[in-house]
């Protein structure tokens, strides 16, 4: 009798294996909804770059990705096709309209946009309903201070011209520990100080100068892996998600103690 | 102007009841330690029989004796009776050192629970109090050797979250605790993980907790205060305890240095030998403990106090994902390797406090108590931690970074004056210099410093009025924070006995804090520390608590209570660390005004009934917050919420020899952002002129689901070895006593308590993450000298 009581526990057992698995991590325990409500939307990345730097994928300077917010539980593809995308420039002297329709990897595209310095851009998306909007100011040209330069034996230090139109700094450079780079909200009074650790006589430096909606979509991007956190989806577009954003380069190189335009 | 004219007349009416003849004062110690006892009762036999009870320095006073002989009985629980007769002198003024012996009686051992927490000293008056004495801690399975997991186990105090050691009084902010230690504010009393309190328990005398309600003594905390007060060291030879183990040893000797000085030391040291092996940790803590006593007479004695603690802790799980996906790709798909190659989750935490404290006492005449204390109270932390995973063009790269100083010197004294019997009147005033510094990066920005030196002055009364069987303490706080204007502080706290051992107390109290914590629950995985910040440029924060109460005494060691609670948090603030530095430049800019509100009822037993004894409560909570930046001001559910809790400690004493305890807790669960969307999040990388993509899961309610209760049951024992091995270890050291210890915890192991969920895209359920996964065992021996 044991002998049976034992198989059936054993086949009862294995045959519920998965459900027992189940239960002792906790899967049937699931959170109770008390106001959770999906709010559905357009998730925006535009980029409109300029400056004398190249890129490694400079053929594609200016661009945009739109993808849709879902559900959870929802698996169907996120970027999305057939997104109406207007941007309208206003430059001194020079108005002008671009529909951007062109698409490569879900990546939209305008091969005539051609950026510069001070451009004002506005844009807009239209898909399923769905209308977002937004503007950036391209920055100007970020420029070293030349008589700011200082350095001693491990750190060298300069001033980043004050700029109403740049927001934040990444300056790309080389030292001892290879590639790196800093980034650096700007000065909103005045120049921005930079310093970076190196004591390499040659350095090339790679200064990138972005507007407001990066800077605030960096610095305040809701980004954290704690799990079960309030995380409201974050944006520096109107009527949906995401940012478009443009950025300005220039190159240096850092020779001794004086300092050179690439 | 109406309010300071109710406050002298209340002040005064003390003053106005008739002088009588004879005035007893006095200090009851512990015969063989020296230790002076808080909460001794000291009775009267005589027409009018009277009686009062030590209060947290050992001092009594009683004023209005009629005969010039009197018989008078000193009782403390755990301690013979002593009755003696007093001759009153000319001067109509007698001070006397009463000396308890420790009592034999078997059944006053049985007890883990204060027979009359009601009379203890000062306390008498207070509504929302609780004691726990180490005897009780050492009951708690869970809690064998930690202040801050016992506590955790009384009514309104509820863990932040599993893995932190904060607490959450009665729905508050862990930053709304004051927490003393032997006076002394201390920042952050908490060693890393498992929840652990800085103090050593073998030197804690007393834990005692006001969780709302409290007088104008204490102030700066809106919610709780906290005070553990540490042995002063023994009078009667050398006495220490040592327990030896593989991860924490601890060590403690007490002794007399002169026939008039006493001294203590007990230190600790953890080093995480388990964390080291598995996850290439480098984590340990240790804490000192160090006090000296000197009796100048009987009614003059100085202490000077020292105490260090340092935890350092770091984690590193890059080789546990390693391992991990190198076991996938195994016997899986070898390509599933990748993305846990590139994968690392890190932090690095360092802490310390450093306390120095120098304490004067002086029975200055038979009804004048003086106690003057200066200390410097100095806490440092520096915590980072950092999870980056990259895999194609899936870049996840998040880390905080706060660094913290707190620099307190404060210099404080109060009187204790008892004109008459019926009357106590309390004085004090105190003085603080402070330096707070405070550093954030978030996700490798910087995020914002702040550093200041405010002053802090405070001045308060209160004067305990017996009229019959109603006790009334009214009293008001002063406080001078910088430069703004003096806030005055209201509190009154009411007793009335009634037939049947019935009592009504009720409360009412103003609160101030100008030091608030930087809650940061939401960015670090686990918030181990308050980020201490004072509110130098807007208004403190703001509470108002009304509490009533009821207790009966059933038989002879059992109680009954309920409490009810409102508390309206008037004003409060949140940090919203995650603002660029466009929106707010400086940390000032970057708080939140909000307002709400606590309220709940508390339902308690605790006593003993023959070999049982411990305590069972049953709480119902409700707590809301509402800010303006978290949902456009709409108001949400607190964090801390717990709306059912039903918890307790029991201790069975088999025999002489051997107790067996149990603590539970079943608790509903507390409400959380469980996140309901996928975004993704953009980074550009302009060498490349490429995107990568930060998948975060989001949810825009905050506190918008409620997780599962969470529910344990531990085991112990303690059984005094008489025997065998254990016996032979203590001979070996010429121990007086040993014991042997076992705890068998999460007996429940086989239910999940989850801790956190994490979302899945496109599976239809959360993943339950939960503590707890098997039950553990301990076994260890405690060696007494």
């Amino acid at each position: 009798m044991k002998n049976y009581i034992m198989l059936l526990f054993i086949t009862v057992l294995f045959s519920r294996c998965d459900k027992l698995a189940e239960a002792y991590v906790g899967l049937p325990m699931q959170p109770k909804n008390i106001n959770a409500e999906f709010e559905p939307g357009l998730n925006v990345f535009g980029v409109l770059t300029t400056g004398t730097l190249p890129t490694l994928n400079d053929s594609l300077r200016n661009y945009f990705e739109i993808q849709e917010i879902k559900q959870l539980s929802d698996t169907s593809q996120q970027f999305i096709p057939d997104v109406f995308i207007q941007l309208d420039l206003h430059r001194t002297n020079f108005d002008t309209t671009y529909i951007v329709k062109d698409t490569v990897d879900f990546t939209y595209y305008n091969s005539k946009i051609k950026t510069n310095p001070g451009d004002l851009y506005l844009f807009q998306c239209n898909y399923n309903g769905f209308f977002v909007t937004s503007q950036t100011l391209v920055p100007n040209i970020p420029e070293i201070v030349s008589n700011s330069l200082t350095r001693d034996a491990s750190k060298i230090t300069f001033e980043i011209k004050e700029d109403a139109s740049a927001f934040l700094y990444d300056v790309y450079y080389t030292n001892e520990n290879g590639a790196t780079f800093q980034r650096q909200s700007s000065n909103i009074n005045g120049n921005t100080l930079i310093s970076i650790n190196s004591s390499h006589n040659n350095i090339s430096l790679a200064v990138f100068a972005y507007d407001k909606n990066y800077e605030q979509y960096v610095s305040t991007s809701n980004i954290f892996f704690k799990p079960n956190a309030y995380r409201p989806m974050y944006s520096t577009v109107e009527g949906g998600y995401g940012c478009v954003f443009s950025v300005c380069s220039e190159g240096y190189t850092i020779i001794g103690a004086s300092l050179e335009h690439n | 102007m109406k309010k300071f004219i109710f406050i002298a007349i209340i002040f005064s009416f003390g003053f106005n009841l008739i002088a009588q003849r004879n005035t007893l004062s006095g200090i009851v110690y512990d015969s063989q330690s020296g230790e002076t006892l808080v909460g001794a009762t000291i009775q009267i036999q005589e027409k009018t029989p009277k009686g009062t009870a030590t209060n947290v320095n050992g001092f009594f006073s009683l004023a209005g004796i009629e005969t010039n002989t009197v018989t008078i009985i000193t009782s403390f629980i755990g301690y013979e009776n002593k009755t003696q007769t007093i001759q009153f002198p000319d001067n109509h003024k007698t001070f006397i050192e009463i000396r308890l012996k420790p009592s034999t009686v078997e059944i006053d051992q049985i007890n883990v629970v204060e027979a009359a927490p009601d009379i203890i000293g000062d306390r008498e008056i207070e509504t929302s109090q609780h004691r726990l004495t180490p005897k009780a801690m050492k009951s708690i399975p869970t809690a064998r050797n930690d202040v801050f997991k016992a506590i955790k186990f009384m009514p309104g105090i509820e863990a932040t979250e599993p893995l932190s050691p904060l607490v959450s009084v009665r729905g508050s902010d862990p930053g709304e605790n004051l927490i003393m230690l032997d006076g002394v504010t201390i920042y952050n009393p908490y060693h890393f993980m498992s929840s652990s309190g800085i103090f050593n328990m073998q030197t804690v005398k007393n834990v005692d907790m006001l969780v709302g309600g409290f007088g104008a003594e204490y102030g700066g905390r809106n919610s709780s205060v906290i005070h553990i007060s540490t042995k002063d060291g023994t009078e009667d030879g050398v006495h220490g305890e040592v327990i030896p183990s593989t991860v924490e040893s601890k060590v403690f000797v007490e002794f007399p240095v002169s026939k008039k000085t006493t001294m203590m030391v007990g230190a600790r040291f953890n080093y995480d030998v388990i964390g080291n092996f598995v996850l290439n940790s480098n984590s340990y803590f240790y804490d000192a403990n160090f006090s000296l006593t000197h009796r100048f007479n009987p009614k003059n004695r100085l202490t000077i106090k020292y105490f260090t603690s340092r935890d350092k802790t770091s984690m590193d799980f890059n080789t546990i994902y390693k391992l991990m996906g190198n076991t996938l790709a195994k016997y899986t798909d070898p390509e599933i390797a990748e993305p846990f190659q590139e994968m690392s989750f890190a932090w690095n935490n360092k802490w310390n406090n450093n306390i120095a404290t120098a304490i004067y006492k002086s029975v200055i005449t038979p009804k004048l108590f003086f106690r003057t204390q200066v200390y410097a109270s100095l806490h440092n932390a520096n915590n980072s931690s950092q999870f980056k995973m990259d895999f194609d063009d899936i870049i996840f790269n998040t880390s905080t970074a706060f660094k913290s100083k707190v620099q307190d010197w404060t210099a404080k004294a109060y009187l204790d004056y008892r004109p008459f019997y019926n009357n106590q009147l309390k004085v004090g005033a105190e003085y603080s210099l402070y330096l707070f510094s405070n550093e954030s990066i978030v996700n490798e920005v910087e995020n914002a410093s702040a550093s200041s030196e405010p002053k802090l002055l405070a001045f308060f009364a209160e004067d305990k009025i017996k009229l019959g069987s109603l006790i009334l303490r009214p009293g008001i706080r002063f406080t001078k924070f910088q430069d703004r204007k003096i806030k005055y502080e209201p509190r009154i706290n009411g007793v009335l006995n009634l037939p049947f051992n019935w009592k009504i107390k009720a409360a009412y109290g103003l609160y101030y804090q100008y030091i608030i914590s930087m809650n940061t629950q939401e960015l670090e995985f686990s918030q181990f520390l308050d980020y201490y910040y004072p509110l130098a440029k807007v208004e403190p924060s703001e509470s108002y608590h009304y509490i009533i109460g009821l207790e009966k005494k059933v038989g002879k060691n059992q109680f009954l209570s309920a409490d009810f609670y409102f508390k309206d948090i008037h004003r409060t603030y949140t940090f919203d660390l995650l603002q660029s530095k466009l929106e707010a430049f400086a940390l000032s800019d970057k708080i939140f005004a909000g307002s709400g509100e606590s309220y709940g009822m508390e339902l308690m037993w605790k006593g003993q009934h023959h070999k049982f004894s411990g305590w069972a409560s049953y709480t119902l909570a409700k707590s809301t917050r509402s800010f303006p930046n978290i949902m456009d001001g709409k108001e949400y559910l607190y964090d801390y919420n717990h709306t059912h809790t039903f918890k307790g400690v029991i201790n069975f004493q088999a025999t002489d020899k051997i107790s067996y305890s149990t603590d539970f807790m079943f608790q509903s669960g507390v409400p959380r952002s469980v996140e309901n969307a996928l975004q993704f999040y953009y980074m550009y990388d302009p060498i490349q002129g490429e995107v990568y993509y930060s998948p975060q899961y989001t949810i825009n309610q905050k506190n918008s689901s409620q997780m599962p209760w969470i529910m344990s049951i531990n085991l112990g024992l303690q059984k005094k070895v008489v025997r065998g091995f254990g016996k032979d270890i203590s001979n070996f050291f010429g121990a007086k006593e040993s014991y042997l210890v076992v705890n068998v915890r999460n007996l429940l192991f086989l239910r999940r308590n989850v801790m956190f969920y994490l979302p899945v895209q496109g599976f239809d359920k959360y993943i339950p993450f939960g503590d707890n996964y098997f039950p553990t065992a301990s076994i260890g021996y405690t060696i007494k000298f």
